[in-house]
Parts: structure tokens; C-alpha cells; sequence
């Protein structure tokens, strides 16, 4: 009987908006409210440097009139300014032309409930632990190792957030969902080299980020690109590590969307059922995943997630789709709409999506007689990055192998070529997935690709 | 012409930012501020040949910063009620305790000067009128080349009001227009599809829209994503390179700018800490950051701590003469602020940031520089970039390249990227032009992603490393 007292988050403004929507007339309107609370510390030379503490909330309406849509937003929540919204979205929905396709889900199926995506003891962790943790990593970066000269980044941060999705159809749905993660990026400098290094671990239990642990794997991380000098420029292996494929497929993951698509702007457009990929690459967008931090029941137009194989064995199998788009490819809504925050419109994210693991070990994949480089970090990844052609020519860091040993660490190299070539030239793909929060939630396993240009002396 | 009446100022009521600026300073901070944001915003992109999507909006709320020393507690809300205020003043002053004595000073109300051009009120024209200029734009491009198989237009208009007060007694408001117009032409010959995009913004209003020569522009974009449509891929390797004027300039705004900001020279994290009256490039290089032109899209009165804007002469003929500087990164290093502390929005904490950065313009002419070079290349139009703060590593894309060879532009080549290093390429930049331009562009760093106009005339680079694919 509790549950059934408690008032919904922002049932005020939900209630208001629809029935101004009732009021002016307008059938179809979809109401997204958000809240979120994040607290954020960084240090720096053994002090708090910068303490933040946010709450922002905010309401976007999207109105349909036929097949013309149009959006608002506010952050006033005033009746007032809820009102205006409304009528600037319905004035915006007169200005765009129709697009096929365009309107609310229909018969939307209820979603899976997922208790797991809010744990309420990480809002219970004191301020005072979270301050030694911050202050923990921080001190362990600067001392740990003489060669650290300056710890640039140390932050510990938590967030709360709160999604409602109502519709003038009758669907209304929210979740919570709350994480927290360290992050540690020292500066080591070596006989006048200076590099840095990064560590990143997140999770919704406080207590399994160990300040210490993370700030030694990033000094140590650092430390392992000291000595670095360029290789010969040439055709090499090339072997991703998961952090700079996860990368990779960051910068790439439109590839993969209807909406690109539609627009003309991926390069799978015509390619559904083909092989484009090596068979040892299979990608998978499972919303559902309980340790994931992308995880959601429901999308941002209130459609139910569920896991879903992209590409599998180098075929491809599907896009992420939104109701929209699905619509126009005659194909079903895989859940994956996003609005990013309530000033967005609906467009096509990912949410947790990653490149199904294989079996390769580190041995096997730095192997061979002539040299194979791998790389552990790409530098300008947007700039370098041409989604449309999948071409790409981006900075590089890693190290040199040769008859499978370490020979020297490798900077000031540029790596170039096409994604989807890339693709069809997996050779191997190990065993160690690793995921990276990228807005969408990335992983990949290291990877490597039979032959790639390499930008060097 | 007609003189406008400056609107009345956007402003909490005295009442109010008293209490919450003495709340925040009750556990003995040493300074309070508060930051008041309204935006309106509104957007139109036009795709596929019609008005795709249309988005108008409110953003509202308020940070309120204390310092202890130089730590920083900053937290904001969009609940911008008495309460919804004092709640957030006690959450910072209870982050923690200091020893600090500030009391809230008398008031001293400052009018800056207007740096803002506008004359017509985007929200004020019809929305059937932009499409119209948006359709033209399109349609230029479209007529450019049979091979343009999509054109996004897009418009956006954003009127900013911001209120700032601090315990220092401080008071003041500023109202901020800035209204961007972005083409993007994508060329395709059915196997492979290249692009190319004009993006030209100001703090001003419609009528600043009505002076540009959208066909132009949108011809221009059109061009470069057909040129490298039909372009073989970039040779790797060091060669001489002849950045083009305008958004070439992002090249000192990455490799350079980033690391004269305080952000990262209190850190200890730049290369360029600690070598002010050093020569840190080529005697030819003179570069300035300035926030005070009028109707410029990194321009701004006030920075978003209040203080009036400056030109700072950063580097004059290759000697560092300043960084650029805010309130904490005064603090931090001694070094007098320079107005450039600046922020997204009320969600982000202010730090040093860029305005109008830009290499002044030297006596070298296009001519001189390619005529230079045996076998190098020409980066007419520069795409985005990033740099590494700890190290100066930088890269940028090429938009638009050309080989030159035997002291001519040559063919057209595609997909290259310049590699490099902040402090190797100041010293590397031997000969400066005199075609002077500016280009904006939009800043991504710890306070949000603000504006910023990146500008220089033609620079010759004697050597950088070229990634390409031939």
C-alpha cells in the first residue's frame, strides 16, 4: 500500500502539461522529465580542489500533428512556462514538414522492471569518505612513483538520475538509476619525456573503488608509455587494445543507426544481410545488462529495451531503430530512441554495446616474426574521424612487438584507414572486454586487424 | 538608424542574493558568487530539402561558488526560489569549514559596455523567413555539382542574460545574442561520400544573418566535399605546410591556446608554465586573445565572473608576455586575471577559457609561402582538433588539402591529419601572411563548451608530420 501513497516525480508538471494538451486540442503529446543530482570531487596537491554539487531538472514536450513534429523545453516549471512550452512546440510541429513514420509508439508492451539500476546505499555513503577517497587517489598517484610530476586529474563523482516518460496515448513509465565512478590522470616525466596515463572504474557499490588501486594502475599505465619514439612509417598489424577499440567504435557507433541511415550518413546503408565483417565479429546492444551503465527498462519514447545482436558473425543483422525510424524501414522499434536530456530530440543511441569477446590471448595476438604495433590510445578521435566515408587517419600511442615481445613504447604515429576494411581485416579477438562510459556504454575486447597504415618517421 | 533602448537588466532582487551570498559565506569561505542564467534558445535544421526539426527552449538557473583559499565549492540549481537559493548556499558553505573572515561588501553596480551588435531580434522575425534563407542555402549547393547528395542547413539563435554577483561587492548583468548559421554539403559518386561545411557565427542578431552571402557560403561548402570526393589519399610523413587564414587558426588554438590557459599552467601540466618573457616561438608569431570586438562570436563584455573582457597580447614576435587568466587561477599563480574566466552555463564552474584567439597578421603573402616549398602540403580548410595538456601533443584534420610541388598548389588530396607538438610548432612557424580572417567555432574544456573565434592569416610550418593513408 506504500508504493501506491507515493506521489510519481514530477506528477505536477506531467499532469499539467497533458491537460493543456486536452485543452488546446492536441491528441498526440509526449512529455519526457528528467532530474538529475551528481556530486563531484576533485583533488589536487593533497587539498579538495573543487567540490560540486548539481541538481537540474527539466521537461521537453514533443507535439505530433499528423506527421510533423515539433519539440520544446523548459527548466522553468512554472504553469506559466509549461504552458509556453507547449505552444512553441505545437508552433514548431506547423513549421516541420512531415516526415513519414513520425508520431508516438503505439501498443507499447509493458517494460521489465530492473530494481538493480538504483542502489540506495551509495546515497547513504558519507561526504566524509567520499572526500578520503578523492584525497586517497590522489595522494597515492603523487607518491607512488618518483617519476609522477603532476596528477592533472583526480576526480571521484556520483550521480542520480530520474526519467518519466508520459504520453497523451496513456503510456507513463519512469526509472532511477544511480552510479559512481574514480578516475585518476597522473603525469609521469622521464629524462625530459613527459606522458600521461589514465584509470577509470565505475560502479553503483562505493566501496568496490579502491582509491588506491586505481591511482597505481594509472601511474602504472603512464609510467609503461615512457620511452616512446615513433615507428617507421609503413603497412603493420595492428593490435587495438580494448580501450582504443572501444574508442574506435565510439567514434564510429552512427554507423549503426536507422537515423544515419536515413539520412544518408552510414555506411551499412543497403548492407542489411550482408557480410560486413570478419566472422569473428559479432556486436551486441543489450540495454538489459544488469552491470551495465547504460542500462535502462525502457527507451526515451518509453519502448522496452531488450538485447539486441547487430552484427553477428560479420553479418549484419539489424540498425538500432527508434519507433520512427522503424516505421519507415518497415522493421520494429529495437528501443534504442534517445533524446540525451529534454532539450534533445528523439533520435538513435546506443546504450550498452559491445564487440562480442573470442578467445585470443595476449600472446596470440601480438605473434609473428616482423613487427606488429600495438595501440593503446588514439588522440582526436572526432577530429580525426570521417563518420560518413568510415575513413579515419587519428594519433596514436602504444607500443612496438616483435616475434611477440615488447620492444619499445611508440608515440607521435598516426594510424590510418576505413572502418569497414577494418572490419573485414579482424584477425583475432581476445578474451578481455572492457567497457568505457562514452555517453553510451562501449566495450570491446583487444582486436587485431591484419594491416593498417602507420603514420611515423 | 534607429537607437534601441537597452532592455532593463536581468537581475535577482537584492534581498534575495544578500541572503544566499551571506548564507555561503557563514563557514568562513573566503568569497561568494552567484551566476544567474536565463537563455532562450531556438533552433530549426533544415535536411533532406525540407525543415527537419524545430526546437525552442528556456534554460534557468543559478550556481553559487565559494572559495576556501583556492579550493572551489560550486554547486547550481534550475529551482531559482528563495528557498531552492538558500538551500544550495548552505550545501556549499557546509562542503567546508575555513578559516576565512569575508564579509559581504557594499554593492557597486557596473553597466559594461554593450559588445553586441544586434539590431533585429531573431525571435522576433518570422520563422517562414529563415526557412526561406535556409532553402536558398540548400538549394545553392545543391547547384553547385550533381554529386551533392544531401545538404543540412541549420540556424540556431541563443539570447543569453546572465546576472553576476559576488561578496566583493560586485553587480552586475550582461545580455548575450548569438545567433550561428551551419552548412554541411555532402558529395557522393555512389561508392564513397566526403563533406564539407561553412559555419560562420556572431554575437548579433538577424540582421547579421541578412549581410551574409548564404549562396557563398554554401557553394563553398559544396566545393570542398567534391574536391575530395574525387582527391587520392595524403602521403605520410614530415613536409613543409601552408595553413590556410581563418579556421586554419584552430591549430594555435589547440596546440598553444590550451596551454596559456591558468587551468592548466597552475597545474604545473603545461610546457609553457613558468616561461613568461621567454621566446617560446618564432620571432614572426604574434598572438593575441581578445573579448572586446564588437559583434565577434567570442567576444563578451563581462567574463562569467564579472569582470570586463581585455585584449591580451599572449605572445609578441615569439615571447611570452601573458596566459590567460581567472579569478582562482589568480590565486593560484600570482598572475593578474585578464577577464577570461568563462562558463557553458550555470551548471559549470567558471575557468580560464579563450575568446578571439587568433596569430596577428605578419607581411608574407599566399604567394611567398607556396612559392617556398618543393614538395609540401596546402591545408586550405582545417577541420576540428585536440590536444594532450601534459604533453602539447596536438593533431587536427584537414578539411580541404592540396599537394604543392615544385612551389604550386598540385592536386587535391584527402584524409590527412597534422601531427605535432605545441612548443616544436611556435618554433616552426617561419613565415606569417597578411590575409587576416576569423572563423567560429565552438570550445570544449572542464567549463562546458562555449564560443570562441579562432583567426590567423596564411602560416607557412616548416615541417609537421602528416598522417595519410598513400
Amino acid at each position: 500500500m506504500e508504493t501506491q501513497m507515493k506521489v510519481a516525480p514530477f506528477e505536477a508538471e506531467v499532469s499539467l502539461l497533458l491537460q493543456f494538451a486536452r485543452e488546446r486540442g492536441l491528441e498526440h503529446v509526449e512529455v519526457y522529465a528528467r532530474r538529475d543530482e551528481a556530486l563531484t570531487l576533485r583533488a589536487n596537491q593533497g587539498s579538495l580542489e573543487s567540490f560540486q554539487r548539481s541538481h537540474s531538472m527539466g521537461i521537453g514536450v514533443r507535439v505530433v500533428d499528423g506527421e510533423s513534429v515539433g519539440y520544446a523545453y523548459s527548466e522553468n516549471l512554472s504553469a506559466d512556462a509549461l504552458r509556453r512550452a507547449l505552444g512553441e512546440a505545437a508552433g514548431n510541429a506547423e513549421l516541420v514538414e512531415g516526415e513519414p513514420g513520425a508520431g508516438l509508439p503505439l501498443d507499447v508492451p509493458d517494460a521489465t522492471a530492473m530494481d538493480g539500476l538504483y542502489n540506495p546505499q551509495l546515497d547513504a555513503v558519507k561526504l566524509e569518505d567520499k572526500i578520503r577517497h578523492v584525497l586517497k587517489s590522489e595522494e597515492t598517484a603523487r607518491t607512488c612513483d618518483a617519476r609522477v610530476k603532476a596528477v592533472p586529474g583526480c576526480v571521484y563523482s556520483d550521480a542520480t538520475s530520474l526519467v518519466r516518460v508520459a504520453n497523451s496515448q496513456g503510456l507513463d513509465r519512469y526509472y532511477q538509476t544511480n552510479q559512481s565512478y574514480s578516475v585518476v590522470f597522473p603525469l609521469v616525466s622521464f629524462e625530459g619525456e613527459n606522458r600521461t596515463g589514465i584509470d577509470l572504474r565505475i560502479s553503483r557499490d562505493f566501496f568496490q573503488l579502491d582509491p588506491e588501486a586505481i591511482a597505481r594502475a594509472a601511474v602504472g599505465h603512464a609510467v609503461k608509455r615512457l620511452g616512446a619514439r615513433p615507428v617507421k612509417s609503413g603497412t603493420y598489424p595492428v593490435v587495438f587494445t580494448h580501450r582504443a577499440m572501444g574508442d574506435l567504435l565510439s567514434a564510429f557507433s552512427d554507423v549503426f543507426s536507422a537515423k544515419a541511415a536515413l539520412e544518408h550518413k552510414s555506411l551499412l546503408a543497403g548492407k542489411l544481410g550482408a557480410q560486413v565483417a570478419s566472422p569473428l565479429v559479432s556486436f551486441i546492444d543489450d540495454a538489459l545488462m544488469l552491470d551495465g551503465f547504460a542500462s535502462r527498462p525502457f527507451d526515451d519514447e518509453g519502448v522496452p529495451s531488450r538485447r539486441v545482436a547487430v552484427v553477428e558473425a560479420g553479418v549484419f543483422k539489424t540498425f538500432l531503430h527508434n519507433t520512427q525510424t522503424a516505421r519507415r524501414m518497415q522493421a520494429v522499434s529495437t528501443g534504442h530512441a534517445a533524446r540525451g536530456s529534454y532539450k534533445g530530440t528523439v533520435g538513435v543511441s546506443p546504450s550498452n554495446f559491445y564487440l562480442q569477446p573470442g578467445t585470443a590471448t595476449h600472446q596470440a595476438l601480438v605473434a609473428g616474426d616482423g613487427p606488429v604495433v600495438m595501440i593503446d590510445d588514439l588522440q582526436g578521435l572526432h577530429a580525426g574521424t570521417n563518420t560518413i566515408s568510415g575513413d579515419f587517419s587519428i594519433q596514436a600511442q602504444g607500443w612496438l612487438y616483435e616475434k611477440g615481445e615488447e620492444v619499445h613504447a611508440v608515440s607521435n604515429i598516426t594510424v590510418a584507414g576505413n572502418f569497414l576494411a577494418m572490419l573485414a581485416g579482424v584477425e583475432a579477438v581476445g578474451a578481455d572486454l572492457h567497457f568505457y562510459p562514452h555517453g553510451a556504454y562501449i566495450g570491446a575486447p583487444s582486436v587485431r586487424i591484419a594491416a593498417l597504415a602507420i603514420a611515423g618517421d | 538608424m534607429k537607437e534601441l533602448t537597452r532592455p532593463a537588466p536581468f537581475e535577482l532582487s537584492r534581498d534575495l542574493v544578500e541572503q544566499v551570498l551571506e548564507r555561503a559565506l557563514s563557514r568562513g569561505a573566503d568569497f561568494a558568487e552567484i551566476f544567474a542564467e536565463d537563455k532562450t534558445y531556438s533552433g530549426i535544421q533544415f535536411l533532406d530539402q525540407k525543415v527537419k526539426s524545430c526546437v525552442s527552449g528556456q534554460d534557468f538557473g543559478a550556481g553559487v561558488r565559494v572559495l576556501y583559499g583556492t579550493d572551489a565549492v560550486y554547486a547550481y540549481t534550475s529551482d531559482l526560489s528563495l528557498a531552492g537559493l538558500l538551500s544550495l548556499a548552505e550545501q556549499v558553505a557546509s562542503a567546508q569549514t575555513g578559516i576565512g573572515r569575508a564579509a559581504r561588501a557594499e554593492w557597486r553596480p557596473v553597466t559594461p559596455p554593450v559588445r553586441h551588435t544586434l539590431t533585429v531580434h531573431p525571435d522576433d522575425v518570422p520563422k517562414t523567413e529563415k526557412v526561406a534563407m535556409m532553402r536558398r542555402a540548400d538549394a545553392a549547393a545543391r547547384a553547385f555539382s550533381k554529386e551533392i547528395e544531401q545538404v543540412e542547413v541549420s540556424l540556431a539563435s541563443e539570447y543569453q542574460r546572465v546576472f553576476i554577483a559576488n561578496s566583493e561587492g560586485l553587480w552586475t548583468s550582461e545580455d548575450r545574442p548569438y545567433i550561428r548559421l551551419m552548412i554541411n554539403a555532402i558529395a557522393t559518386d555512389g561508392q564513397q561520400k566526403q563533406s564539407g561545411r561553412e559555419s560562420p557565427g556572431a554575437l548579433a542578431g538577424w540582421e547579421w544573418v541578412e549581410a551574409q552571402n548564404v549562396e557563398e557560403l554554401a557553394r563553398s561548402a559544396a566545393h570542398t566535399a567534391v574536391t575530395m570526393l574525387h582527391a587520392p589519399y595524403a602521403p605520410s610523413g614530415k613536409m613543409p605546410v601552408v595553413i590556410e587564414n581563418a579556421f586554419g587558426g584552430v591549430i594555435f588554438h589547440e596546440a598553444c591556446g590550451h596551454l596559456l590557459e591558468t587551468t592548466s599552467v597552475a597545474k604545473g601540466a603545461s610546457i609553457f608554465a613558468g616561461k613568461l618573457g621567454e621566446q617560446i616561438a618564432h620571432p614572426c608569431v604574434t598572438a593575441i586573445d581578445d573579448g572586446t570586438m564588437d559583434g565577434e562570436w567570442g567576444s563578451l563584455a563581462i567574463d562569467d565572473e564579472g569582470m570586463p573582457t581585455q585584449r591580451t597580447v599572449l605572445i609578441e614576435n615569439g615571447i611570452l608576455k601573458s596566459y590567460m587568466v581567472d579569478r582562482v587561477g589568480a590565486l593560484k599563480t600570482g598572475y593578474q586575471p585578464t577577464g577570461s574566466g568563462r562558463r557553458q552555463s550555470y551548471r559549470f564552474a567558471p575557468t580560464s577559457r579563450m575568446r578571439n584567439t587568433f596569430i596577428a597578421p605578419g607581411h608574407d603573402t599566399i604567394y611567398d609561402m607556396i612559392g617556398s616549398i618543393d614538395y609540401g602540403l596546402y591545408a586550405k580548410k582545417m577541420g576540428g582538433g585536440s590536444v594532450s595538456p601534459g604533453t602539447g601533443d596536438f593533431n587536427f584534420a584537414v578539411l580541404e588539402g592540396y599537394m604543392i610541388r615544385d612551389g604550386r598548389i598540385a592536386e587535391p588530396v584527402r584524409g590527412a591529419t597534422l601531427v605535432g607538438n605545441g612548443g616544436d610548432i611556435l618554433q616552426k612557424i617561419v613565415m606569417v601572411g597578411d590575409n587576416f580572417a576569423m572563423a567560429a567555432g565552438k570550445c570544449g574544456s572542464v567549463s562546458g563548451s562555449i564560443s570562441t573565434n579562432v583567426g590567423q592569416p596564411a602560416i607557412k610550418v616548416s615541417e609537421i608530420v602528416v598522417g595519410g593513408r598513400a
